[in-house]
């Protein structure tokens, strides 16, 4: 068999199996459109509060009201005491506590100090941040103000006041990338890398598992399997990890308008590259678990493990370093680094060296081990 | 009362399993070895020393005070003066920084003349959680300059600064965190984590101990070891995953409130008794996919759309409130949605009991509803064998 019949076989073998062309060609589309669903209002809104006015006085009323017209929240209800509001956020019911303390309007003109207290919960910390947050914001803007009154009643020159309530701000955070800091940008730029990762090698290992099984294909018949018929069998299923690759990167981030197209000809090249050993790997795999199901059984519950592993959700500098290290066997540790490099943030090619690196080198050394695993097999068999 | 059909089927499950060590793994070894790595994953809890780069244009003794106090933060690293804005951004994309903070030049003189410059944090909102992390801890350095010189220049008013800051701080903005106050990520994402992969997990096994009685078409085999009852067969072949769930649900939590140290503020055996009911729910789950699919990959990949992206729509990260209608309607077809905030509530909330009935409602439907659906479309299937064998 020449490598170029060893490719078209196995690209024929993979849309003909039944079972399987759904995972090689429509699984990752149907992926693009669902797994995004939760993150497509990218920011974090209308999570309801609670106010808890022990006040009841304009100046309280007028927190409430300015709370209403910030979008990451909305005033659900208010209740009488700060235990009637803290069941319901033990009980996850809201997301926050807004608390105006009696008196405060009161304390607030007199200059004895008082406080507005917003509770957020711990056990949703991305909720969290974005009530204290938002709420924050409202509340110290009401606080400078009444400051601001205060002072120019107490005779501080008004030219003064003017100048600081109008003078710019002392800190300025500006992302850089994901200029939105859309949720689901930064997630699914990510998974994305992830999802083709895993259908993909499910689908490669099923079909080389099933080869095994019936002693059949480009790696497990009866013909002579040389360095070439493993290159084209790779080439083959590289080509379909390709194309779902360039789906997503030049279809679905641009149809989801997702940050995109940083460095075309890069990611391009990048994607060929973790292709093959994305293809690589799934040999290894289907040679190893020889067997039909087995892949979907052990991939399924990898998924979360490897997202973490690669290190964009939580930072690698905070993960033990054999982690690290047992990750770098990962092609999404290196593919979604890369990735996000290159199509969110536009990186040019030689800064993605250590990912293209790390890639090269999975390539090698699972191009290698596909090799070894196939004829251990094929030895196996005929012994 | 073990019946003779039932010990038939249970022994017959376990000798199976005694002599594939494949699906022993998957049942036991492969779970235990992720929850370990999941936990050992986050345990630092707070990620600290972050990478981050400074442009100090102003090279004043203000920007050097302000670079101290930044290294000083838990949070961030100084690891990195490039002397252009250009050359930091380069190593933004290369990876080596998360963030790049810029002082301008004559931001300290411009203070001084009551013109005040801002300082500039340049984030990675591509690396959501750091760029948090990072903005938080820059912007605390850069308020604690802010307030001290504020302090300083009211003080000229008399009263020396106690009387300034008590002038300043007439209202504040009090912001607090209950429940998991220190924000240990440790605690979040080994909280939530840990027993959505079980879950999955469950499910898996459940699935493929079913399933792989229609794929060797064994079914027969199966019957007839429990007696020829399919509920039997059903009970006798869940048993060996039941048991080994409900171990490591259970150790998951006495991990969590014993070797952890996060004792739950609610009901320890609230919190235990929802997690076993979410281990029965996963076990129904897998009857109804099997039911449905009568193959053993299809229902494999039936699990993955339905249970594995379940996290992503449970409400753990992004909250379901600010998620789109279709969105809010799937995650509310998915158990873990009506899991998670009953763990929470019992674990670190301290909610009421009438909070955790109110949870296991839904929760105790996903174990009705999926038997509802999948033990008639078994047992139908039992009795065609010309659908056995489907790859």
């Amino acid at each position: 068999m020449t490598p170029w019949r060893a490719f078209m076989t196995t690209v024929t073998a993979a849309l003909r199996d039944r079972g399987l062309v759904v995972m090689f060609v429509a699984a990752v589309p149907i992926y693009s459109f669902f797994y995004p669903l939760p993150y497509a209002t990218q920011s974090v809104r209308n999570v309801p509060l609670v106010v808890v006015d022990l006040d009841a006085s304009t100046a309280s009323r007028d927190i409430v009201s300015r709370l209403a017209a910030v979008a990451t929240v909305r005033v659900s209800g208010s209740a009488s005491t700060i235990g009637e509001a803290t069941a319901a956020l033990a009980g996850g019911q809201i997301a926050g506590i807004v608390l105006v303390p009696a008196n405060f309007s009161r304390d607030a003109a007199r200059g004895t100090p008082t406080a507005v207290t917003v509770f957020g919960t711990g056990a949703y910390p991305v909720q969290d941040k974005a009530v204290l947050g938002s709420v924050g914001v409202v509340v110290q803007g009401v606080a400078a103000e009444v400051t601001g009154a205060r002072l120019a009643r107490q005779g501080a020159p008004a030219a003064a006041l003017l100048q600081s309530a109008r003078a710019g701000p002392s800190f300025v955070d500006q992302p850089l990338y994901n200029l939105s800091r859309g949720y689901g940008s930064y997630v699914v730029a990510a998974v994305s890398i992830l999802i083709v990762q895993q259908v993909m090698l499910m689908a490669i290992a099923a079909l080389v598992g099933t080869w095994l099984e019936a002693r059949a294909g480009t790696l497990f018949g009866s013909q002579a399997v040389g360095f070439g018929v493993l290159l084209g069998t790779i080439a083959g299923f590289a080509l379909l990890v390709f194309l779902a690759l360039l789906y997503f990167i030049g279809f679905a981030f641009w149809f989801q308008d997702y940050p995109r197209g940083g460095n075309i000809a890069g990611a391009v090249a990048f994607a060929a590259l973790t292709a093959l050993a994305i293809a690589s790997l799934g040999i290894v795999l289907g040679a190893w678990f020889a067997d039909r199901e087995r892949a979907f059984q052990v991939l399924l519950a990898a998924s979360v493990p490897f997202l973490f592993m690669s290190g964009i959700v939580f930072p690698r500098e905070a993960m033990p370093a054999p982690i690290n290290a047992l990750a770098m066997l990962i092609p999404t540790t290196p593919g979604i680094f890369g990735f996000v490099k290159l199509n969110q943030m536009g990186a040019a090619w030689s800064e993605i060296r250590p990912e293209f690196l790390g890639m090269t080198a999975l390539l090698f050394f699972y191009g290698g081990a596909a090799w070894w695993a196939v004829r251990a097999r094929r030895q196996q068999a005929s012994g | 009362m073990v019946t003779p059909g039932l010990r038939g089927v249970i022994a017959r499950e376990l000798r199976y399993l005694g002599q594939q060590p494949w699906d022993l793994a998957l049942l036991a070894w492969f779970p235990m070895a992720t929850l370990v790595l999941l936990l050992w994953m986050f345990s630092a809890g707070v990620p600290t020393g972050l990478p981050i780069a400074v442009v100090d244009q102003d090279h004043s003794s203000g920007s050097r005070e302000l670079i101290r106090r930044m290294a000083s933060m838990r949070g961030l690293a100084v690891t990195a003066q490039p002397p252009s804005l250009e050359a930091a951004r380069s190593a933004v994309r290369g990876g080596a920084v998360y963030g790049i903070v810029h002082i301008p030049a004559h931001w300290d003189r411009d203070h001084l003349r009551n013109a005040p410059q801002p300082v500039v944090l340049y984030d990675n909102a591509q690396f959501s959680l750091v760029a948090g992390i990072i903005g938080g801890d820059v912007r605390a350095a850069v308020n604690s300059m802010a307030v001290e010189r504020l302090m300083a220049s009211e003080a000229r008013f008399g009263g020396g600064f106690a009387q300034a800051a008590m002038r300043l701080n007439g209202v504040q903005a009090d912001l607090r965190t209950l429940f998991n106050p220190s924000l240990s990520y440790e605690a979040y994402f080994a909280g939530m984590l840990l027993p959505a992969a079980l879950h999955l997990f469950c499910v898996i096994a459940a699935v493929s101990a079913l399933g792989r009685e229609f794929r060797n078409r064994t079914v027969d085999a199966w019957l007839a070891s429990a007696g020829g009852s399919l509920p039997r067969a059903l009970i006798g072949k869940s048993a060996p995953v039941a048991v080994v769930y409900l171990l490591l649900s259970l150790g998951i939590v006495t991990t969590f409130a014993g070797w952890r140290g996060w004792p739950p503020a609610g009901s320890l055996v609230l919190w235990m008794v929802a997690i076993t009911v979410l281990m029965f729910v996963s076990i129904a789950i897998a009857i109804m996919l099997v039911g449905l699919t009568i193959n053993l990959r299809r229902a494999l990949s039936l699990t993955g759309f339905y249970v594995a992206t379940g996290l992503a729509f449970s409400g753990f990260s992004y909250p379901r409130a600010a998620m789109g209608e279709a969105a809010q309607w799937w995650g509310g077809l998915l158990p873990y949605t009506h899991y998670l905030p009953v763990q929470q509530g019992q674990w670190l909330g301290g909610a009421s009991a009438g909070a955790w009935a109110h949870g296991m409602v839904p929760l105790l439907a996903f174990v009705a509803v999926p038997l509802l659906v999948g033990l008639p479309l078994l047992s139908r299937a039992v009795c065609q064998p010309a659908r056995w064998g489907a790859r």
